[in-house]
């Protein structure tokens, strides 16, 4: 079903299922993605698809299945990956200025103990002004529009200076210019061989911004480059009819107090 | 006698044992309490507090002795268990966080009740000085605490300042840090560690019930007075040590006061303080504001009126009665004059006889207002797909509040428009 991809893959997810009290939200997903491109993935509400980006960056316990990154296990490139969370995970009434949340991207170059230096603010800055917010380098984190915190925490994903990034939702509250302005940044990163992986609302815009895309709805169905994927038919079968019978063993799964994925056998379906 | 020179002269070794030791214990809580606080972990506190009990029985019974030593080891090992207990519901069961904390709070603290009865019955003449732990014996500290003490609050000051930004990014965004694969677990057991550890030692000076009080209450106080992290970890740990300065110096001008319940007195004064005084965040200020914005819409209501009043006139410097006005938009009669008088005394109006009449600038003011609402008016019909006659409540209030900026920013999208949705004139300045 999916093109092969003949270099390393950027990002390789082999039979994942990931299960919140027993339930499995996404079920045995597999996929490679090839290294710059900037890649969306679109699905219905409640589809997986925060749930995917966190299993993948192994924020989540998995039922089965693992994932590599350039071919190494993701504790082996912590450094490569970035993440901007989806806006509403976190407290926005929170003690810090747009500098200090910036900052929080350095942290992990850094590492332990060590203290911000100059050199970690003039990136911090510099990538406030990628995003047109260097305006705002000291304004307090409670007093920002929606759209203004989306665009710092996608500051504080650039000060990472990764090789892959996440990004869950970046244009939720945004404004159209904002949006086009960041969308020419992100192509301008894969131009630079980074790979950048969209969760993305807005269908009419997909064809545009994206070259490849992974449409999910509970299980993988379909990925690979737009114009070849992103069809009709796949559009039907993701958004189209609940996957009734999915989400009806699942449930029975947890009523039932079943034993969660043991060892390699596949779930009942 | 001058009990003030006295007791700051600190000649009495007492004295200083009682206000070094005191100013010790709830500086260094606090500031592991500014953390606690920021990692919305302040039930935990009160848990752990509550849990330290069986062990420093258990301690007591183990060792035979009142040692602290032994005592603070048992306390550690219960309140460790009881954040062990909370998590291990949390994770196993439907119960909630809150409830598995009420739940682990009391039986741990039922347990150590149990224990310390069955202990003071016992007979043994060690044990007499067991129940400071439940309501702290701060005005009994003597040097050897102190030294424990003085260690203690090192070690915390110490993690705190090695580990400033981690517990920053993992109060602020747990998910986050892990990505970028912090050791987000053992960092927590850390901070856990140095929550259970001032519970530990601050239990000694105001006792079980109160511990909870000194770890949260400087950090909620100091939270009102600033959006820095680092800011707010001193403002805490001052308005910590103040506190106990305070309630050991209460103490020693009444000895009948209890040193540990006055510490929280004058802890939870501060932070009443903060709460009504403090600069945009407290009640006050923002009774200030909301009274500042309440003027400001009287005072261009009633130019909005007299303004309309001259539309209908085609003359907008006729003098008006009060009853004019109140025929054309009701103010309660008292509240019209007060404002015509501040408007007069801000140039706005000039009063003739007991009438009123609009100066050039109150005409502009005026004129920019009801600009400002049939603009609104008007975008709000083209440009938000509103009901015309929907639109009316909206601008009443966006009169107010638009921004100079913002009004051209309006006029230039609209451009420049000359009616509004109702068809009444859009008013613009005259080119002088
Ligand atoms: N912490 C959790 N505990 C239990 N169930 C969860 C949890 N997080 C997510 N789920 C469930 O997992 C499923 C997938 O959630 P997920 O957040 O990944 O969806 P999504 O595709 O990101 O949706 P959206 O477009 O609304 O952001 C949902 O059915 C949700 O109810
Ligand atoms: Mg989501």
């Amino acid at each position: 079903m999916q093109p092969e991809i003949t270099t390393t893959p950027a990002l390789e997810v082999h039979d994942l299922t990931v299960a919140f009290d027993r339930k499995p939200v996404l079920w045995n997903i597999d996929l490679k993605l090839p290294a710059g491109k900037l890649i969306g993935i679109i699905g219905p509400n409640g589809a997986g698809k925060s749930t995917l980006i966190k299993a993948t960056m192994g924020l989540l316990p998995l039922s089965s299945g693992y994932v590599r990154l350039y071919d190494q296990p993701i504790d082996n490139v912590r450094n490569r990956i970035s993440y901007v969370p989806q806006r509403e995970s976190v407290d926005w009434d929170f003690p810090a200025s747009v500098m200090d949340v910036v900052l929080m991207g350095r942290y992990g170059k850094l590492g332990l103990f060590r203290r911000v230096r100059q050199a970690d603010r003039d990136v911090a800055l510099d990538c406030l002004r990628k995003v047109g917010m260097e305006a705002y380098a000291n304004r307090q984190i409670s007093q920002l529009s929606g759209g203004q915190q989306q665009r710092t925490f996608l500051a504080r994903a650039l000060a990472q200076q990764a090789d892959i990034y996440f990004m869950d939702e970046p244009f939720a509250g945004v404004d159209a210019a904002t949006e086009k302005a960041i969308i020419g940044l992100l192509q301008a990163m894969t131009e630079a061989q980074k790979t950048v992986i969209v969760v993305h609302h807005d269908l009419q815009s997909v064809t545009h911004y994206f070259d490849w895309v992974i449409m999910l709805n509970t299980r993988l169905v379909a990925c690979g480059p737009t114009e070849t994927t992103f069809t009709q038919q796949n559009l039907q079968e993701t958004y189209g009819g609940k996957l009734t019978l999915l989400s009806d063993v699942g449930d029975l799964i947890r009523r039932e107090n079943f034993p969660n994925r043991e060892g390699v056998s596949k779930p009942v379906l | 006698m001058n009990t003030l020179t006295d007791f700051f002269s600190f000649s009495d070794p007492n004295i200083r044992f009682v206000v070094i030791g005191a100013m010790l214990l709830t500086a260094s809580s606090a500031i592991v309490g500014t953390f606690t606080f920021l990692h919305k972990k302040s039930l935990v506190g009160d848990a752990i507090a509550h849990a330290v009990l069986p062990g420093i029985c258990l301690g007591f019974i183990l060792s035979g002795t009142k040692n602290p030593a032994y005592l603070i080891i048992g306390a550690f090992i219960t309140g460790w268990l009881s954040l062990a207990a909370v998590e291990f519901i949390t994770r196993r069961t439907r119960i909630k966080e809150d409830t598995a904390i009420g739940l682990v709070l009391s039986v741990f603290f039922g347990i150590g009740i149990v224990m310390l009865t069955v202990i003071q019955k016992s007979g043994n003449a060690a044990q007499s000085g067991l129940d400071h732990f439940l309501f702290g014996k701060a005005a009994a500290l003597v040097g050897e605490d102190l030294m424990v003490f003085g260690t203690v609050a090192v070690i915390l000051l110490f993690c705190v300042f090695l580990l400033f930004k981690e517990f920053s990014l993992l109060a602020f965004d747990k998910a986050y840090a892990q990505s970028i694969g912090l050791p987000v677990r053992r960092i927590e057991l850390v901070l856990t560690s140095l929550i259970v550890l001032a519970v530990v030692i601050g239990i000694q000076a105001v006792g079980v019930v109160l511990m909870a009080a000194i770890l949260i209450t400087p950090a909620a106080a100091a939270r009102f007075w600033t959006h820095r992290i680092s800011v707010m970890v001193l403002l805490a740990s001052l308005f910590g040590a103040f506190s106990g300065l305070a309630g050991a110096y209460i103490s020693y001008i009444a000895p009948a006061m209890p040193t540990g319940p006055w510490i929280v007195i004058v802890i939870s004064t501060i932070a009443f303080i903060s709460f009504f005084l403090a600069p945009r965040r407290g009640v006050i200020s923002r009774m200030i504001r909301q009274r500042a914005i309440r003027r400001t819409i009287n005072n261009e209501n009633v130019l909005k009126t007299l303004y309309q009043l001259g539309e209908e006139s085609k003359n907008f410097f006729l003098p008006r009665t009060e009853a004019d006005i109140i025929h054309k938009r009701s103010y309660p009669s008292p509240l019209l004059t007060a404002v015509l008088h501040r408007l007069r005394r801000q140039g706005y109006v000039e009063r003739i006889g007991t009438t009123w009449q609009l100066t050039e600038e109150g005409m502009s003011r005026g004129q920019r207002v009801v600009r400002i609402h049939r603009l609104w008016e008007l975008y709000l019909t083209t440009h938000v797909n509103i009901a015309p006659d929907h639109v009316h409540d909206d601008a009443d209030t966006i009169e107010h509040l638009l921004t100079p900026e913002l009004e051209t920013e309006l006029e230039r999208l609209l451009n420049y428009p000359t009616v509004d949705p109702h068809q009444a004139e859009i008013p613009y300045k005259k080119p002088v």
